[in-house]
């Protein structure tokens, strides 16, 4: 048992996270960067072109990665969250405050690319429905989270940020299907994605190219932040000095 | 008990939220223009909206004064459960402060020109929703507690998670209005009630135990 658990220890230890995380950086910014320029080229040079949206449609090589992110980015923090208040892990601090600001911007860009989509789709950059203003909550909740912390004494505001994400992913669904209802009850005449045939493999395949490489980018900015903010806590600390002088000779 | 009469004794700022609610309620007629048919269709919405806000009026510093004088020590000292002492706290906080603008919320909705049926319905949503979202706010003001300035930052916090009671709350009403059945709804705010009682107070209790370092 204790031999099972150790992989999950040793992953509480900075200095074995800011080495081997640099590895897993290194492999996520690769993988990723692979992926995206072939799930890229792909999308938006080869695959065929919609027969009802025609070309705008390409934007979704974009928009369906971020969107989906976002909302793994806020479960995976609230999961860290979970490991911080339950393990008191300190290094789970570190992942939450290294996720909250690229979730945030890629929540943000979801919306955005969404209204651009929307404006000659719909007609419109912005309609009351209910997968938009649930990603529009999820946009505050991050910045929720996200201006907790600096309001409250550096000693405590670690665990009550996690705190504040576990209550909140207990609400998403909660909040999602109350939306859900709310839009179904106002909006009659409902602007509905136009209904499109089952998307051939030359879409989708390359669709799905795109999530997995903006996954593993996430991975690599998440770990670069991580990283850095392993060494400004860690600055004293015997390891950091030693890495930071081998690599600038300081 | 303690804490209603206190509250009782400090009358003004018991008050406060209700009057903003009603100044609140007051401001929408002359910002939308006092056509009878638009106020109607919207009253719902602007009461919850109103008493949203002014239960934020309400929870503000609702912890703060228990953390700096040390009277959350003695809690966390007591034989008492924390979680308990909290949501007695609580309780006694939305009786002095929310249950006013409960009973003002009807009122509003009749001057705003809802029948005295749907006034009424208003009236049991806003009781049944309010304490939910009382006790959500309570976990922000609780978390909260140390920060020097809180108010503002509060609403950041705690109104996403309000959400789905506005959603409910204001929606029920509104179905109302149009002649629907709401026993299904009601029983969903309820439901909500039940849940955020049996979670939140635990919560909240541990969101200050994290502030104050315990």
């Amino acid at each position: 048992m204790a031999r099972t658990w150790q992989w999950f220890h040793r992953w509480g230890s900075p200095p074995h996270v800011f080495h081997a995380g640099r590895q897993w950086q290194l492999g996520f910014g690769v993988a990723g960067f692979a992926l995206l320029t072939l799930g890229w080229v792909w999308g938006l040079a080869f695959a065929p072109v919609d027969y009802q949206q025609g070309n705008s449609y390409r934007i979704i090589f974009l928009h369906v990665p971020v969107a989906f992110l976002a909302q793994s980015l806020y479960m995976a923090m609230a999961a860290a969250g979970l490991v911080l208040l339950v393990w008191k892990m300190k290094i789970a601090d570190l992942v939450i405050q290294a996720t909250l600001p690229i979730g945030a911007v890629i929540t943000f860009l979801a919306l955005v690319t969404g209204a651009i989509w929307g404006k000659p789709t719909w007609g419109t950059y912005w309609v009351w429905d209910a997968r938009l203003t649930s990603m529009l909550i999820l946009l505050f909740l991050y910045l929720g989270g996200m201006a907790l912390r600096p309001a409250l004494p550096s000693d405590v505001a670690g665990r009550a940020v996690a705190l504040l994400l576990v209550v909140g992913v207990i609400n998403i669904p909660i909040i999602k299907y109350s939306v859900e209802w709310w839009n179904t009850l106002h909006q009659g005449a409902t602007l509905k994605l136009t209904e499109r045939p089952a998307m051939p493999a030359s879409m989708w395949v390359p669709l799905v190219i795109s999530i997995l490489a903006m996954y593993c980018l996430a991975g690599f900015w998440v770990l670069q932040r991580l990283r850095t903010l392993l060494l400004l806590r860690e600055s004293k600390a015997k390891w950091a000095r030693e890495w930071v002088g081998e690599k600038y000779g300081l | 008990m303690r804490d209603v009469a206190l509250n009782w004794n400090d009358l003004g700022a018991a008050m406060r939220p209700v009057m903003f609610f009603a100044l609140v309620a007051v401001s929408f007629p002359l910002g939308l223009g006092a056509d009878p048919q638009l106020l109607r269709e919207v009253a719902p919405g602007l009461v919850w909206v109103a008493a949203l806000l002014s239960v934020l009026l309400a929870l503000d510093g609702l912890f703060r004064d228990d953390v700096l004088d040390g009277t959350l020590e003695q809690w966390l000292l007591s034989d008492l459960p924390l979680s308990l002492t909290v949501l007695s706290r609580v309780t006694a906080q939305w009786i002095a402060h929310v249950l006013p603008v409960v009973l003002m919320g009807p009122l509003v909705a009749l001057g705003l020109g809802l029948t005295f049926d749907t006034a009424l319905i208003l009236m049991a949503t806003l009781a049944l929703g309010t304490p939910t979202v009382m006790l959500l706010g309570s976990l922000g003001s609780a978390l909260l507690a140390p920060a020097r300035s809180g108010s503002g930052l509060l609403g950041l916090l705690v109104l996403p998670l309000f959400i789905p009671i506005l959603v409910f709350g204001a929606g029920t009403t509104m179905a109302y209005a149009g002649g629907a059945e709401v026993s299904a709804q009601m029983a969903l705010l309820g439901a909500m009630f039940v849940a955020a009682l049996s979670l939140l107070p635990a919560a909240i209790a541990a969101a200050l135990r994290i502030v104050t370092g315990g």
